[in-house]
């Protein structure tokens, strides 16, 4: 499979394909049970694209983060299912000496908690000139080094601290110098400002925006907060239950949601500037994955639930720029007598 | 203790925790919370917000009494808690509850739900332990209060076997149970989900439509607090910067580090023509509360500090010179200046000019 099939919602670059995911699943065994934390996803990113993938704890989207590289927080994680097309390329078929030069050099990460995941007993530079030296950059690393720590707006001075000597923000930056080390194609980013204060969040959301234009890179954004989508991304995955409910260019997404849950979750949304009466558009809470409700998976808590909802599995249909997995639209454009 | 007095109000509250020794043997304090002053009247919701770090959690223990503080005082209607007498001190007690951020680790795992309930009605001398059959009733009651129900589907379910927000919902009700007439809440909703956070706002603000309960939220989410609280308290750093009604404290911020937060908040909408702020940049990070700056513990942040911010403490005071400002009080040298309508540099590389504008001396910005 190298012929990638053509985009059905351009990128707002309307750049090449970087990633495609195909009907991607991921399973989780354990003793009490199996369970796909990622169920069937597909999802395309474009060069020089912010595609944000949105959902609340357990809708899957860090897993399908993780599944890219298959760098799972867990041994008893594994990609099952679908393809994972990076550059026309499938990872999932690659030994794993192939996949770790992938790693970091095509595709980064940004991860939440930067202080965790950086080695506490290296300096930062030493731990930045590590990434150049896996893959094969060592030469002039230490230039390097000053010249990315400028990029995140910190000194170069910073090299010779310990992650303990920074602090939240700083370490942040740190993570982000070190994804951009070898000019990777595609950064993703999981819940990157999620554990920093909100003056602190703006800086790291600024400095990932400019990083992004300068450098024309794919970003991967994973998110909880519908804030942050509206600041910087240009297409948005909603994903409900570990499969995508919708998706849609972000102003479209927040002008004309289609999807029940995302309205819901829009109509949760608390706008500083715009206060409003306070409504719990969606009832109950997300549903336990080791038994996913049958049909839609979001019918048990859905205000429009049908019959149909409860036995067929909606596919995502493309109206307009959005497309959406819903039995409503089915019924709107019947009645409409528009074809699907 | 008078009637209209506010239901606790707190005068200059310091608190200190000393970290050990420095090198030379002088001891450090963390010093948390450096002079707040803030009241809580029967009904109303007061919002206490910052970033992490700011004094704002230590600010709601020491009003709960659970830590002592090392300067400054507390009082309950009016009366210094150190005078209460035995019975007001267990009214005090019963009618200031708390509903903490992680449910998780504030309900006994090992306790079911009507356990829990039934000790909290118990332990506060609400309802006596012989009375079964009201007691029975009343743990119903509560469940059914806050969204759990049928309650005889809950009552002898454990915390783990709830959601999260189930959970919060069941701290809730804890916390109702004696019938407060101040709730505090720390980050209620910090830990949920949108749908469900959405769902514990609407209980919190059915609850004090139906019950007159105050609140005092405490929390870091500004779209959160504008939503909820009537009046909010911006805390830096240990003291309260800026105070007034929400509407006038987040439609009109005048001090610049409200200013920041405000324009830091992501809006949930990307139409660029709502996305126009004034991108009041603030660099750098929250100082220690170990070495606090001198004068305004803002001012190596502030786009407009001046020479004189670096000296002086400013004061929280109703700024002059402007409209009238419904409360809206603040602590900043620059704060006439701002409500004058004077058009203010914002922008950290115009701080060269701001300083140039006011007394005493002038200075360039590091």
């Amino acid at each position: 499979m190298t012929a990638s099939p053509p985009a059905r919602s351009p990128g707002a670059s309307g750049g090449d394909v970087v990633l495609e995911l195909r009907a991607v699943t991921t399973e989780i065994r354990s003793t009490r049970g199996r369970v796909r934390p990622v169920d069937g996803v597909s999802l395309t990113v474009h060069a020089g694209e912010v595609v944000g993938v949105v959902g609340e704890s357990g809708s899957g989207k860090s897993m399908t983060a993780f599944s890219v590289l298959q760098l799972f927080p867990t041994k008893a994680a594994r990609v099952i299912a679908g393809e994972v097309l990076l550059a026309g390329r499938d990872l999932l078929t690659l030994r794993p000496e192939a996949l770790r030069r992938v790693r970091g050099r095509e595709v980064a990460m940004i991860f939440q908690d930067a202080a965790s995941y950086l080695n506490p007993v290296l300096t930062v530079g030493a731990q930045i000139e590590q990434q150049l030296q896996a893959h094969d950059m060592a030469r002039g690393a230490q230039v390097r080094v000053a010249e990315l720590l400028r990029d995140v707006g910190l000194t170069p001075e910073v090299a010779k601290r310990y992650p303990h000597e920074l602090s939240g923000g700083q370490c942040q930056r740190v993570g982000i110098a070190s994804a951009l080390a070898c000019s990777p194609a595609l950064v993703i980013a999981d819940e990157p400002t999620t554990a920093l204060d909100v003056t602190i969040q703006a800086q790291v959301l600024r400095l990932l925006a400019r990083l992004q234009r300068e450098h024309d890179l794919a970003l991967l954004l994973i998110t909880h907060d519908l804030g942050v989508v509206a600041e910087v991304c240009d297409r948005v995955y909603v994903m409900y239950a570990g499969q995508i409910v919708e998706e849609a260019p972000v102003e479209r997404l927040f002008a004309e949601p289609q999807h029940p849950y995302t309205q819901g979750l829009l109509a949760g949304v608390l706008d500083l500037l715009d206060p409003k009466p306070i409504q719990a558009a969606i009832k109950g809470s997300v549903p336990d994955l080791r038994d996913p409700p049958s049909g839609c998976r979001f019918h048990p808590r859905c205000p429009h639930v049908m019959p149909r909802c409860s036995s067929d599995v909606p596919p995502l249909v493309l109206r307009g720029e959005t497309r959406s997995a819903c039995w409503l639209h089915d019924e709107a454009d019947a009645s409409q007598g528009t074809p699907t | 203790m008078s009637a209209d007095a506010p239901i606790i109000a707190t005068d200059a509250l310091v608190k200190h925790f000393p970290t050990g020794r420095s090198l030379f043997g002088r001891r450090r304090v963390v010093q948390a919370v450096n002079g707040v002053d803030l009241h809580v009247s029967p009904g109303e919701t007061l919002a206490l917000v910052g970033e992490s770090g700011c004094g704002k959690t230590t600010t709601a223990r020491v009003v709960l009494g659970l830590e002592r503080p090392t300067g400054g005082g507390l009082r309950y209607h009016g009366t210094p808690v150190e005078a209460l007498d035995s019975e007001a001190r267990a009214r005090f007690r019963r009618r200031v509850q708390v509903v903490f951020q992680d449910s998780n680790a504030s309900l006994n795992p090992r306790k079911t739900l009507r356990e829990i309930l039934t000790t909290a009605l118990v332990v506060s001398g609400t309802i006596p332990s012989r009375a079964r059959a009201r007691l029975r009733e009343r743990v119903a009651q509560l469940l059914d209060d806050v969204g759990l129900s049928p309650a005889a589907s809950f009552l002898d379910r454990l915390p783990h076997e709830l959601s999260g927000g189930q959970r919060q919902r069941v701290g809730i009700a804890r916390a109702l149970a004696p019938e407060p007439e101040l709730v505090i809440a720390d980050e209620p909703v910090s830990a949920l989900d949108i749908s469900v956070r959405a769902q514990v706002l609407e209980l919190m603000a059915r609850i004090q439509r139906e019950r007159g309960v105050a609140f005092l939220l405490i929390s870091h989410d500004l779209a959160v607090v504008r939503h909820v609280a009537a009046r909010v308290a911006v805390m830096y750093l240990g003291r309260i910067i800026e105070e007034g009604p929400v509407d006038a404290v987040f439609g009109n911020p005048i001090h610049p580090y409200t200013a920041a937060l405000v324009d830091a908040t992501p809006l949930p909408d990307p139409r660029p023509e709502v996305r126009k702020r004034g991108h009041l940049d603030v660099s750098g990070d929250v100082p220690s509360p170990i070495d606090l700056p001198s004068g305004c513990a803002f001012h190596p942040r502030c786009p407009i500090a001046v020479a004189h911010c670096r000296e002086t403490v400013p004061l929280l005071a109703t700024p002059t010179g402007g409209a009238d400002l419904g409360g809206h009080r603040v602590a900043c040298h620059r704060a006439d200046e701002r409500v004058a309508g004077l058009e203010l540099p914002i922008t950290p590389s115009a701080g060269a000019t701001a300083a140039s504008q006011a007394p005493p001396t002038k200075e360039s910005p590091a």
